[in-house]
């Protein structure tokens, strides 16, 4: 059989045929998986631990404002950093910024979610809703901040049916007053993040099995009752998951901040990931800038290890 | 009507109450859609009113004259034609970088049982949960001193690192969901391994480069953080900076800046009107962890 598909096995070299049979052999074996992962493990290696590796080098070293690494320091930037009250507040600015978008958004997402599983509506006008409230997810961040400036300007639509309506006035300015400002970023960081949310807790609802409602009604539970005693059990590994997710997200913010507000008025949006951008690229104190990157790496690292931590023991679609 | 409900009032109570509810609830849900949907659909139309209508009282919803003069001026801007280019050049590079290493990825994590295969696929995950904002100082710093600061390389690069792991997780997921029986089956008729997965496993997984491609393309697509501080000038700077520039202008022109936004978020209609499902699906493959 072997002979027959290989027509001319005697002008093969044996070295030739030797190789293409260890080959084969290699492919076939489980050491074979290592050459597939193999170009992915060493792009990552290249372009996220070696810049990470950097980063950490950078915040132990002085670095000239040209950004040549030089002196060893160690830890003297670390003092620094925990007495910076500039950087304390742009901390809990963060926290702020992110506990208001996990509530936003987990809230508004939910209450999608369970509108979007109303069995009484046919399938088709759901799906159409879902795939219509999946777009605000799809947009740019920089688009996003356009049409929520357009919104939330002195003279724009918010401000003018307000008025309308009698509720205020005087126009509101969302961005422009200090203790408003975040509130109305996390807003728009909220009006991102509640698809992604919508679309993940829709998932987990339907997998819930019909058997476990029809069983609760014939014990004489009512909706509310199955709501509480079925549904958010249920779902809830997942709604923790997805709030860690958020809230990493959050601290994650830069665009939003930095194109609509520029960390203004008067500091009131300078989140940590701001003040990086403005120690490091306005002041071209890059060591210090680096320092606080890993300050805020470390943060993050805590929360990713919590959320593989509790999505690795929840699997919420089986 | 009326006589049914005397014998049994009680069950026509109910049957009101639920109509009742049912209504309201689907009245929510239309509200609550159409307010996700207002700022873009508010967006779309500043972009074919002038100024002067987008900020009258009370704001006319349609544009009473509609007119093209904010996408005729940005057709005399060479500048944002070539920003849009820029970011079709490093979308479309990103997409074909990632779903080639993530597909070879997904297989090698998929098929085979590697040693310390788990921890690595959990470090891919924790780069997902970086801030880009904590890498983007050491970036700045190599990327000028290997000299690809404000390239479209550099940029491609630095998004591929933070678009990939997901991209892993979407093949694997993808690549779990398909029976290993077909692929053996080819290898016992004499396929070689590569050719396997050429012939049975890269069509079965279609679904999967389709939405991992959109993934990827939409991420370096839509990405600021990395694009405003690693590139400077129009040569390499994508349309996302463009956008965000405007901002910082003394006078904002916000039917120029709609304009401009609208035609830099073509790709992602043309997603949403015909390739969503794929996305959609493809995200929960990758986020159903195991």
């Amino acid at each position: 059989m072997s002979l027959q598909t290989n027509p001319q096995p005697a002008l093969h070299s044996s070295l030739s045929s030797k190789i293409t049979a260890r080959w084969h052999r290699f492919m076939h074996s489980q050491n074979a998986g290592y050459l597939f992962v193999a170009p992915s493990v060493i792009f990552l290696l290249l372009f996220t631990a070696y810049p990470l590796g950097r980063g950490v080098v950078m915040s132990m070293t002085e670095v000239s404002k040209k950004g040549v690494i030089g002196k060893w320091i160690g830890f003297a930037n670390w003092p620094i950093l925990l007495q910076d009250e500039k950087f304390l507040a742009a901390v809990i600015r963060s926290l702020k910024f992110s506990a208001y978008g996990v509530i936003g958004a987990l809230v508004f997402g939910i209450i999608l979610a369970l509108l979007l599983n109303m069995a009484w509506v046919s399938p088709m006008v759901t799906n159409f809703l879902r795939g219509l409230a999946v777009l605000p997810w799809m947009f740019a961040t920089a688009v996003a901040a356009l049409m929520w400036g357009l919104l939330l300007h002195r003279d724009g639509l918010l401000n003018s049916w307000l008025i309308l309506a009698g509720t205020i006035n005087k126009p509101i300015q969302f961005v422009g007053t200090p203790f408003l400002a975040l509130f109305s970023l996390a807003m728009v960081f909220v009006w991102r993040v509640i698809p992604f949310i919508m679309v993940m807790v829709l998932a987990s609802l339907k997998s819930i099995s019909l058997e476990l409602y029809e069983a609760a009604s014939v014990d004489g539970a009512n909706k509310w009752q199955s709501f509480w005693g079925i549904t958010i059990p249920l779902i809830m590994p997942l709604l923790l998951t997805l709030a860690i997710l958020t809230f990493v997200w959050g601290i994650s913010q830069f665009d939003l901040i930095r194109i609509i507000t520029g960390g203004g008025p008067v500091d009131s949006t300078q989140v940590v990931s701001y003040y990086i951008y403005r120690v490091g690229f306005l002041t071209q104190n890059w060591s210090y800038g680096a320092t606080i990157s890993v300050g805020v790496f470390i943060v993050n690292l805590f929360f990713a290890t919590l959320y593989l931590y509790l999505s690795a023991r929840s699997k919420p679609w089986e | 009507m009326k006589n049914q409900t005397k014998p049994i009032p009680q069950k026509h109570h109910i049957s009101s109450w639920l109509f009742i509810t049912r209504s309201l609830s689907f009245v929510v849900l239309l509200l609550t859609v159409g307010i996700l949907l207002l700022p873009i659909l508010w967006m779309t139309m500043a972009a074919f009113k002038k100024d002067i209508e987008l900020f009258a009282t009370p704001p006319p919803l349609l544009p009473p004259k509609p007119t093209l003069d904010a996408f005729k001026y940005l057709l005399d801007q060479p500048r944002y034609i070539q920003m849009l280019g820029n970011s079709y050049i490093i979308s479309f590079s990103v997409a074909a970088l990632c779903v080639f290493l993530a597909f070879l990825a997904g297989y090698g994590f998929s098929r085979y049982r590697l040693r310390g295969g788990n921890l690595l696929l959990l470090l891919t995950l924790f780069t997902q949960m970086f801030p880009p904002v904590s890498l983007i100082i050491p970036y700045y710093n190599i990327l000028n001193t290997i000299g690809l600061y404000d390239t479209h390389l550099g940029l491609i690069v630095a998004d591929a690192s933070f678009i990939l792991p997901f991209c892993i997780w979407m093949f694997k997921g993808y690549l779990d969901s398909i029976p290993t029986d077909l692929e053996e089956a080819a290898m016992v008729d004499g396929a070689s391994r590569l050719g396997a997965l050429w012939k049975v496993v890269l069509p079965l997984t279609l679904p999967g480069f389709i939405a991992t491609a959109i993934y990827a393309f939409l991420g370096a697509w839509n990405e600021y953080t990395f694009a405003v501080i690693l590139t400077r000038t129009e040569v390499a700077q994508p349309v996302t900076v463009g956008i965000g520039e405007f901002f910082g202008l003394f006078t904002v022109k916000w039917s120029q800046m709609s304009a401009l936004a609208l035609i830099a978020s073509l790709p992602l209609m043309i997603v949403f009107v015909f390739l969503q499902r794929y996305l959609v699906e493809g995200m929960i493959a990758g986020a159903v962890r195991e």
